[in-house]
């Protein structure tokens, strides 16, 4: 049946009409690629503002070789472009290849997925890759990805327009690992790791992962304990020791199933990435 | 509200509420090829191509598509009769109800458009999102290669 209650669809050609749009009200809603709000569409919600005539569909790569996503960057464009493929470990790739299927890839944008804010996989690797957003609300300002969580940035009114990856470095290895049901299920945790070793010793190290439904948050006190060590299983073992886990339990999975899965999933990221980088097992 | 666009090479104007899927608009249409399977994105009977694209018309309104191209499995055959793809899921043995034939055939299309030779996992990969309740999709994995080999053959003695 079609959403009846949907009063009309805007399709405006410039990002201030649709700010302009979306402060009409809490009954507006944004459309990204359109993979979730028509089979979850708010029953509040009267008013769609589609997205993708307002030039948020480019992918560009800096002379620094940082790489800037249109927020109408679809998932599957993500995927197959040279210089998202060539980050870390081809940790991008790794990744998506899990998120739904190409059907859903192939709608779903990645502002859309972002401003969702939960169930994902992309998140966790865009932590640990350092990514940034940037928003709209009447004006452009740009927050990292982890402060747009961990403030409630994304809960605000706002439209995320742009997310920048920074340019990797080439002692850099990363590493993406998942659990769930059945390969097409949500997963019940997951996580993400990267680190940067010179010389044998890391000088970068960062870890993100997510156990539920809310988006997966970077783990600064495991990442600490990885800094100029030789990333070796003690390490590791220590870096996992100090995760902070906030996991639920629900119909899925407990709690403690999920915080036991997402401390494991980090230290086999760890191992994974640090034979990537050439280290010892 | 009106909408345009071209399906299946035909120039389409229709009128839809605001809230219309594009699933509901082209059955509305009679593109009745287009099953509607879960209409929850989850078993790719619904996919078209769009742009090229294969994607779910379930999970897009169908205002999205104003300007755009549609492809169904409507259009596949030409006028010298199936198109390889199809002639190969047939000799496979890879159509039992047939109810998700039409999805997995334009998901094939834009895998072997983008990747004439694929391997089996990587046609497995590309049918993640179109579910068949009867062949256990050996056949229709056979299919998909058998039909990728049929049109690299074409492509190489033409």
């Amino acid at each position: 049946m079609p959403l009846t209650q949907i009063r009309a669809f805007h399709r405006p050609d410039h990002i201030e009409g649709a700010w302009h749009l979306l402060q009409e009200g809490p009954e507006v809603r944004l459309v990204g690629g359109g993979s979730e709000l028509a089979i979850r569409c708010p029953s509040d919600v009267r008013v769609l503002v589609d997205l993708a005539h307002v030039g948020l569909d480019g992918i560009e790569v800096a002379e620094d070789g940082s790489i800037a996503l249109g927020a109408m960057v679809t998932l599957t464009d993500m995927m197959e472009h040279p210089a998202l493929r060539a980050l870390p470990s081809g940790v991008m790739h790794e990744m998506m290849v899990h998120v739904g299927s190409p059907l859903l890839r192939n709608a779903a944008s990645i502002g859309g997925h972002l401003a969702r804010g939960w169930l994902s996989d992309v998140i966790p690797v865009l932590l640990v890759l350092d990514a940034s957003v940037e928003l709209f609300d009447g004006e452009y300002r740009t927050v990292t990805l982890d402060r747009y969580y961990q403030e409630g940035i994304h809960e605000g009114l706002h439209i995320l327009t742009r997310v920048t990856i920074p340019a990797a470095s080439s002692g850099q290895a990363a590493a993406f690992l998942r659990f769930s049901r059945s390969a097409y299920d949500h997963a019940l945790a997951n996580a993400a790791c990267l680190v940067d070793i010179d010389e044998g010793s890391v000088n970068t190290a960062r870890i993100a992962l997510s156990a539920g439904f809310r988006a997966a948050t970077r783990q600064p006190a495991s990442e600490s304990r990885l800094i100029e060590s030789r990333l070796t299983d003690e390490d590791i073992n220590a870096a996992v020791s100090a995760l902070e886990v906030d996991a639920h339990s629900d119909w899925l999975a407990s709690a403690e199933y999920r915080s036991h899965l997402a401390r494991t999933l980090v230290g086999r990221c760890l191992h994974l990435a640090r034979e990537r980088a050439g280290g010892g097992s | 509200m009106i909408i345009r666009f071209q399906l299946d090479g035909t120039s389409m104007r229709i009128d839809v509420e605001p809230g219309t899927t594009l699933l509901e608009a082209l059955r509305g249409v009679g593109a009745t090829s287009v099953k509607d399977g879960c209409s929850h994105g989850d078993c790719g009977t619904c996919a078209v191509l769009l742009d090229g694209r294969a994607v779910a018309a379930c999970l897009l309104f169908a205002a999205q598509v104003d300007g755009s191209s549609i492809e169904t499995v409507a259009g596949m055959a030409g006028e010298e009769g199936l198109h390889p793809l199809q002639s190969a899921l047939l000799d496979a043995g890879a159509v039992q109800c047939g109810f998700c034939t039409p999805g997995i055939l334009l998901t094939a299309v834009e895998l072997l458009k983008n990747n004439p030779t694929p391997n089996e996992l990587e046609v497995r990969q590309a049918l993640a999102g179109n579910l068949c309740r009867c062949t256990g999709y050996v056949k229709i994995v056979e299919g998909v290669l058998l039909g990728a080999d049929r049109l690299a053959g074409a492509a190489g003695g033409s």
